[in-house]
């Protein structure tokens, strides 16, 4: 029996694992207001680094970051070719592929918004795979976010890697029956997916519904008050890291109203 | 003694009906009436359907607070009643540890789970703490308390439950068949921290367990629910001595009662039905010297066939670089009806998925009918290899039985008319001619379970691998269940069945294939393996009940015999 993965949280202890966990999901805001000022992908690499250097932090392999937000790569490279496909008309042309043109104007901007996808998402992993689960929660409540969207969260982080559990043996119990998920047309490959996808909700609704009677009969109520074991304490680099953040991020606003950051392209200059 | 009536009762149903939201004109529970004392233990049983979930839900409050629905009469825990306390405000009083151990955790370390609801108390922090280190320590969990406990085993996972449960400090437990899942050391090691709850820290214990056997060396009195009814309430002994009652109702007997109660039938016991093998010893033992010796019956291993798979020094590791499987050489024969058993993690499952291409060895070579599975397709396998999930929930997907069964075949690329054909047969098999537009999710476990089966055995396998096929089933629907894959059998298809359950083995198989870490350690007949038991134990196999009468009976000249009907069969001296 192979072992059940229940969180993404890596169990390393790092700086990043050290960092109240206020300041890490204040990080993955950060992250989508600063992705979300520019729209030149040179002015974005900076909060791209701040990833990398966030990864480095947690001590965590930029591979297995990548190889667990897989989905993310594969959505931002989808909506990168759409992007290009959609403004081939617009700009200059790099590139001329069997008569589809590429030009720079669709390259860059498709890039942009791929790195509007993934740099959050990868902010969330990252985060995730550098704090236990019950540290996000008490982090969501320290925050004054809503008591049922904190413990919505927890519950979603354990639910996931059980749901992919679920998927996985349904997915076996499927193939046993001569399903092969990768042949046929599009209609019969939807048939077959039907195969597992109904299942894998049927199978969700009753783990839910099972979770909700354990938690209520552990006398759990999202209104009523309750104690936190973790303590949250701020410490220096805590403050440093929010103070840079802040710093960061008024800095960047000022280069967008002065009209840096935006994507110029030769005399396109678009700015949008 | 009993000294019901002279305290006040920690459980107090007074005329409980009930009927879930959406289904008001239907009573699951009716009219029932029931008291506990304290420091009681009080095992209950009965068929799936009976109310036994619901009237745990109904102690500790989530009925009908949580579930809603139509509720008459009372119900009283600790001078409080249900229907003006919240389960959150009784949660301190009674603690509930339901049947699947793995829907339960929350935390995600062992001592997070049990800080869980002390948080949801809002105790103070060293309150917290020190409730969870006690609690930990009474159901011996502390060394674990970093751990997942997605990484524990069932039996473990179970004592955290309990662990969890036990933290609120509260004055009753109740139990929803929280050994149901697990292997026999898991049953042992739960059953063990509850007994001992019970005796040295005062707990109440309301416990539903389909296992009499197991439970009633623990169990003060015996509760059986039939049909939303109590159709017996009392001491152990006066229950189980209503045998056929206890039958009809669907629970399984425990075998030394069940070989008394035949005898009784017979005229050839007097009394009452003993519970333990202890009771029926002096008596049997006298029995047995008065008959003359004869050849004890013997189920003997048919004519092996043909090698249909055959596994060359086989090993398989997972991603993580664990060894489950090592060097394992085994031929499956036409017409084998195996029972591979062994504690979980002990290598059965991934074995078995290794028989029809769903995991391919790390090294070695796995051949079906002479094809090499690292060569073949999955979908080809299943032409010759079926493999029924323990959970039908993870198959079945369709709006009707008819389109399930059709699904294999579709996959297969047959003919319309073959494929109509083929449900149709499949469809008398199992019972259910009447029933192929019928939607297959809302039906019972048992036919839920066999349309499972019939979905894999529509592609027409030569091997059937079945893991736990009885598992989580009532006695009814298990004998249901068995009795449809022996006829199988008895038809030519070669069975493997993966279980835990020793009685099952004993009665069906002609061959127990034992394992232990990765290693086949014992593989023979029923008669040839129940025998071994200190090397069974250290598989964590019990012996089969029967097996262990036997033993008792065989210091007085018999054989080993591993089955209720040839113990009667002998004890009659037929």
């Amino acid at each position: 029996m192979s072992s059940i993965r229940t969180s993404y949280y890596e169990g390393n202890v790092s700086t990043l694992s050290r960092v109240d966990p206020r300041v890490k999901l204040l990080y993955i805001v950060w992250v989508f207001m600063m992705i979300m000022v520019f729209t030149d992908p040179a002015f974005q690499s900076f909060t791209m680094l701040t990833l990398v250097l966030a990864a480095a932090a947690g001590g965590l392999s930029l591979w297995k970051v990548m190889s667990t937000g897989k989905i993310g790569i594969y959505m931002g490279l989808a909506s990168w070719v759409l992007w290009m496909i959609v403004l081939r008309n617009q700009g200059t042309v790099l590139l001329n592929i069997f008569g589809w043109t590429i030009t720079d104007y669709g390259m860059l901007k498709g890039l942009a918004i791929a790195l509007r996808i993934t740099s959050v998402l990868f902010a969330f992993l990252i985060v995730a795979m550098a704090t236990p689960t019950r540290d996000v929660i008490t982090g969501l409540y320290g925050l004054r976010i809503s008591a049922v969207f904190s413990m919505v969260v927890g519950i979603i982080l354990r639910l996931i890697p059980q749901f992919q559990s679920e998927h996985s043996t349904i997915m076996e119990a499927q193939r046993s029956r001569a399903t092969e998920f990768d042949k046929g047309g599009i209609l019969t490959r939807f048939r077959k997916h039907t195969a597992y996808i109904i299942p894998l909700s049927l199978r969700a609704l009753k783990i839910v519904s099972d979770l909700s009677i354990a938690m209520e009969s552990r006398a759990y109520d999202p209104y009523t008050k309750r104690t936190f074991v973790r303590e949250l304490k701020m410490q220096r680099l805590d403050r440093i890291i929010l103070v840079a953040m802040a710093v960061f991020l008024v800095a960047s606003i000022a280069l967008r109203i002065i009209g840096l950051g935006g994507l110029q392209l030769g005399t396109l200059g678009t700015g949008q | 003694m009993d000294n019901r009536g002279s305290m006040e009762p920690i459980v107090d149903i007074q005329g409980l009906s009930y009927a879930y939201r959406g289904f008001e004109d239907r009573w699951v529970l009716r009219d029932i009436s029931l008291q506990i004392q304290p420091h009681e233990f009080v095992a209950v049983a009965g068929r799936t359907g009976s109310g036994k979930s619901t009237v745990c839900y109904a102690i500790n409050g989530l009925v009908p607070h949580s579930f809603g629905g139509k509720m008459e009469g009372s119900v009283t825990i600790c001078g409080l009643n249900t229907r003006e306390t919240t389960p959150a405000a009784l949660a301190p009083k009674v603690g509930i540890v339901l049947q699947s151990a793995e829907s339960q955790l929350v935390g995600l370390t062992v001592r997070e789970d049990v800080e869980f609801g002390l948080e949801n108390l809002a105790l103070d922090r060293e309150e917290i703490r020190s409730r969870t280190d006690w609690a930990l320590d009474v159901v011996k969990l502390t060394e674990f308390q970093d751990s997942s406990p997605w990484n524990l085993s069932g039996g473990q996972k179970q004592r955290l439950a309990i662990a969890s449960a036990l933290a609120f400090r509260p004055e009753l437990l109740v139990l929803d068949n929280p050994t149901a899942e697990l292997d026999p050391v898991g049953k042992q090691e739960v059953l063990e921290t509850i007994a001992m709850l019970n005796k040295q820290h005062g707990i109440t214990i309301f416990i539903i367990d389909q296992e009499l056997h197991e439970i009633l060396p623990y169990a003060n009195r015996l509760l059986i629910l039939d049909k939303g009814q109590i159709l017996l309430m009392d001491e152990t002994e006066a229950v189980l001595d209503q045998a056929e009652l206890i039958r009809n109702a669907g629970v399984k007997l425990p075998d030394v009662t069940e070989v008394c109660y035949q005898l009784r039938k017979r005229g050839l016991w007097t009394g009452t039905l003993p519970r333990t093998i202890e009771q029926a010893r002096d008596r049997l033992v006298e029995r047995v010297n008065s008959l003359e010796p004869k050849a004890s019956p013997t189920k003997i291993r048919p004519q092996a066939g043909e090698p249909l798979i055959e596994m060359k020094d086989v090993s398989f590791s997972y991603p993580n670089g664990k060894p489950v499987l090592k060097q394992i050489n085994l031929d499956i024969d036409r017409g084998d009806f195996v029972a591979l058993m062994g504690q979980n993690g002990a290598g059965k499952t991934t074995l078995a998925k290794h028989m029809n291409g769903l995991l391919k060895p790390s090294s070695g070579q796995v051949l079906v009918e002479g094809m090499d599975t690292k060569q073949e397709s999955i979908s080809h396998l299943a032409t010759r290899v079926g493999y029924v999930f323990q959970n039908p929930d993870h198959q079945i997907f369709s709006k009707t039985v008819e389109e399930e069964l059709s699904f294999g075949p579709i996959n297969l690329g047959w003919p319309a008319d073959r494929i109509s054909e083929a449900v149709t047969k499949a469809l008398k098999d199992i019972g259910m001619e009447d029933r192929r537009k019928a939607e297959p999710y809302f039906m019972g476990l048992a036919e839920r379970k066999l349309i499972a089966i019939a979905s894999i055995l529509i592609m027409e396998p030569h091997v059937l691998v079945l893991d736990e096929p009885a598992t989580g089933a009532d006695y009814n629907v298990a004998l249901r269940i068995m009795r449809y894959i022996s006829e199988l059998h008895q038809r030519g298809l070669t069975v493997i069945i993966i279980t835990h359950d020793v009685s099952l083995a004993a009665n069906y198989a002609s061959r127990v294939i034992a394992m232990r870490d990765g290693i086949i350690q014992l593989d023979g007949t029923p008669e040839e393996i129940f025998m071994e038991r200190e090397r069974l134990w250290s598989c964590k196999i019990a012996l089969p009940e029967v097996a262990e009468l036997s033993s008792c009976l065989g210091q007085s000249g018999q054989k080993h015999i591993i089955r209720v009907p040839d113990m009667v069969s002998v004890l009659e001296g037929a």
